[in-house]
């Protein structure tokens, strides 16, 4: 299964690649470029075409110069920090190896947007880093001049990486996501427009600024220039984090972890554990945002081979799910544990086993009618476990002597 | 500016700013909700209203979406009917239904909509474990019955700016309760949450059995009613009774039927403020205005009758629940909704209390001597709901507001429309 995400126990929790944005250097120049440059920065941040590392991909210069534009007394920057999907450690890496860019890119940001305050909002696991920011924040206090930064601790569990729901948590309520619109570049924590971005966004920042449009997008797609801190999981040689251009497919990406440490590969989980499953034969496709037969999401690969089970994996997944739902919604609540006790059905030799068809459409029902992205997502993942290895299923029940 | 839709093929202009569901209610078109609560509860938590907008890959909740000009809306198709379907499933996976034995049996919400979406029977086994928490006697919340629809948890915040009722823990274990039992919540016994719950999840604690014990056992004692004229008036509903004089009237004869030996009117007084809703907020939140709010006339209206009648086994009938947490008001309290359910229980073996409702006479109350009744005057200014009343105490404390001028009532529409009085 995933590991538990804790902090440097998981074996994926290491770094093994450094790239240009975690070996980035000088990066406190490039506030004071970003200041001088003011509107400008912006637009060179929207020519960057630098999309958003947190999973939706929406671009960053178009959110920033959203938030520029509205008319408010108080803005608020966040950093989203709230790692909390198993097989995912970029984040944490970035805090160990470059905090320093992380900071600078929150301080350009609360310039170019004019905002007075940052949240740095971290999950409970990555509290050993809030020393060493706030030590960072001390020395480095003249870039963050008239900014309040304070360093978060996140009271709940995943969901409060939706970035509703991270804003209600700041504001002392539950972790449950709001219902959009408006949304937070208009109306977000406190009811100030609102910058919310991931760790990786943010580090990315200082590096354009500081290198240019023209270098930063010499590597990457189209779709997505630049960089991304991978982490790759599962029986591979190498597991870690790897910050590698965006566009190697697949294969290029299991061949820079070393290969596989037994088995044979059966398949892949792609973009975190609320991700989409693919067969073997897709190790040719290009993983990158937007690109064909693939989901990007964070940027995390699973390696499956043929000693792990399927439905299994999907058991777990969902047993994960249906304890981080935020509990508002009935399909998510009580969905999510109902298609968990089917697949116990499946994997308990002792129960009556449920029909291949009836989990299908559960997750179908979920997915149609949940009322945030985590929802449709944890759906979405078993929907294509389920559709992606179906004979994996089906085998389960058909082994069986029913009664 | 209005805009232009179309829902289900229909041409429909709404307001800019309307819900999908209020679009579509103005041209007849139902959408059954749940959690929805007009002003008041608007988390899109039950995903019962969800409909297909076109263009959108999933569906939205109708009591949420705004309308937008072009949108094409879909509210009925089988394909959403079994979306709904499933979520009414899983609702009742993880409800208790020993609906036989429960208080909202007649009127439960959750019935509603179980019988508009066609469903038969639900394909799971039951068995949840929860005691309801009974420590006020006066409100019982049984978590076997929630439905987590907030819709009380949007009441006790929103309207009557409480928030004693929250929501605790996350997943599937999530549950609405109190810090602590209800009684030790800080609850003003206001009992909004109550007529807020679509099903028996919130209900009032029941003293019917035990009067209606007490009338078949009297042990040579007399028994006699106390009947608040709110609760007289509106109890004739539950009996099909709409005009509130004949209701005042029929409820007199049907109490004496039963085996009341006498039936009074409850006195009010001009002096004192009385709603114990409101005493137990005010002790909470301005405990130096509790003395001058409350003064010891504040019980009178039971005094008097208890007195004449100290033998006897006293029943208040009252449209209040708070009461029903006093100490010292009567022996045993009933509701508007409580009388209602002993004529039931004490009818039963005779004739339905429908029939019995419709062909009785009127009757009229007894008297005690020296006692004045209706002593109110109406000329000062009522203030309704607990966080209107807050607000209003809070220019008291400042010294903007006279307290003789107002008249204070923790229910949202007063006791007409109190929390023990009929739903609907």
């Amino acid at each position: 299964m995933w590991p538990n995400n804790t902090y440097n126990e998981n074996e994926y929790c290491k770094l093994q690649l450094k790239g240009r944005i975690l070996s980035q250097k000088n990066v406190w120049d490039a506030v004071k470029k970003a200041i001088e440059g003011n509107e400008e920065s912006i637009a060179l941040l929207k020519e960057s075409g630098l999309i958003g590392r947190g999973g939706a991909g929406f671009p960053l210069g178009l959110k920033w110069e959203s938030v520029r534009n509205e008319d408010s007394d108080e803005k608020i920057v966040v950093c989203n920090a709230s790692e909390g999907e198993p097989g995912t450690a970029a984040n944490a890496i970035l805090f160990q190896e470059n905090p320093e860019a992380v900071l600078a890119g929150i301080a350009i940001c609360c310039h170019l947007v004019r905002a007075n305050k940052a949240y740095i909002y971290l999950r409970k696991k990555y509290m050993v880093f809030a020393e060493k920011l706030r030590k960072i924040l001390l020395e480095k206090k003249e870039y963050f001049d008239g900014i309040e930064v304070v360093v978060f601790e996140e009271p709940g569990g995943y969901v409060c990486g939706e970035e509703t729901a991270l804003l209600e948590t700041l504001e002392g309520s539950r972790g449950e996501p709001r219902l959009k619109p408006p949304y937070p570049t208009v109306s977000g924590a406190f009811g100030k427009p609102t910058v919310i971005n991931n760790v990786e966004s943010f580090a990315n920042v200082p590096f354009i600024i500081n290198n240019g449009v023209d270098e930063f997008k010499s590597i990457g797609t189209e779709n997505a220039p630049g960089t991304k801190l991978y982490t790759i999981s599962g029986p591979v040689v190498n597991p870690g984090v790897y910050e590698l251009e965006i566009g190697l497919t697949l294969g290029e990406l299991l061949k820079k972890a070393g290969g596989l440490k037994t088995g044979t590969l059966k398949g892949m989980q792609l973009g975190g554990a609320s991700g989409i499953f693919v067969k073997e034969d897709s190790l040719d496709k290009i993983f990158a945002p937007k690109a064909e037969g693939v989901n990007f999401g964070v940027g995390d690969i699973r390696f499956i081979t043929d000693q792990e089970s399927i439905p299994q994996i999907a058991y777990e997944l969902v047993g994960f799910f249906a304890d981080e739902s935020c509990g508002v919604c009935i399909p998510c609540k009580y969905g999510l544990l109902d298609v968990k006790d089917k697949l116990e059905s499946l994997i308990d030799k002792d129960k009556q086993p449920e029909e291949y068809s009836s989990i299908l459409n559960s997750c179908k029902y979920i997915n149609q009618s949940a009322r945030c992205a985590m929802g449709q997502a944890a759906s979405g993942c078993l929907t294509s476990a389920l559709s992606v290895f179906p004979d994996e299923f089906k085998n389960l029940i058909e082994g069986r002597n029913l009664f | 500016m209005s805009v232009n839709l179309k829902i289900n093929g229909i041409d429909v202009v709404a307001e800019e700013g309307a819900t999908v569901l209020e679009a579509a209610k103005s041209v007849g078109i139902k959408i059954p909700t749940l959690c929805f609560m007009e002003n008041c509860n608007k988390v899109a938590a039950c995903r019962m209203c969800v409909v297909e907008v076109k263009g959108m890959k999933n569906y939205m909740p109708s009591c949420v979406t705004k309308v937008r000009e072009g949108m094409e809306v879909i509210t009925e198709s089988e394909d959403l009917l079994e979306t709904r379907r499933r979520n009414m499933d899983l609702i009742f996976k993880h409800h208790n239904t020993k609906c036989e034995y429960c208080s909202r049996y007649a009127d439960c919400e959750l019935h509603e909509v179980l019988r508009y979406l066609g469903m038969s029977e639900h394909p799971y086994e039951k068995g949840i474990k929860a005691e309801p928490d009974i420590s006020t006697k006066a409100i019982v919340r049984d978590n076997t019955k929630c439905i987590t629809c907030r819709r009380c948890v949007s009441t006790c915040s929103k309207i009557q700016g409480m928030n004693v009722l929250k929501a605790f823990n996350s997943a599937g274990k999530t549950y609405i309760g109190t810090e602590g039992s209800m009684l030790e919540s800080g609850c003003t016994l206001c009992g909004a949450c109550l007529m807020a719950c679509p099903t028996g999840a919130l209900s009032e604690f029941t003293t019917s059995p035990d009067v209606s014990f007490i009338l078949r056992n009297k042990k040579g004692k007399r028994v006699v009613a106390v009947v608040a004229e709110e609760a007289a008036k509106r109890v004739g509903e539950l009996f099909y009774e709409k005009d509130p004089a004949a209701s005042e009237k029929k409820l007199i004869t049907a109490l004496k039927l039963i085996g009341f030996d006498a039936v009074y009117k409850k006195e009010t007084y001009s002096k004192a403020h009385y709603c114990p809703s409101v005493r137990n907020m005010a002790k909470q939140k301005f405990p130096e205005l509790v003395d001058k709010l409350f003064d010891q006339e504040t019980m009178r209206p039971y005094e008097a009758i208890r007195r004449a009648e100290e033998n006897s086994y006293v029943v208040a009938i009252t449209p209040c629940i708070a009461e029903k947490g006093e100490e010292n008001i009567a022996d045993y309290i009933l509701t508007t909704r409580g009388v209602a359910a002993l004529f039931r229980h004490q009818c039963v073996s005779r004739f339905t209390a429908n029939e019995l409702w419709k062909d009785m006479e009127p009757g009229s109350y007894d008297c005690l001597e020296n006692i004045a009744i209706n002593l109110k005057e109406n000329n000062r200014n009522s203030v309704y709901g607990l966080k209107n009343v807050e607000q209003a105490l809070n220019e008291v404390r400042e010294g903007l507001l006279d307290l003789d001028s107002i008249e204070l009532y923790a229910c949202p529409k007063g006791c007409m429309y109190g929390s023990g009085q009929p739903r609907r």
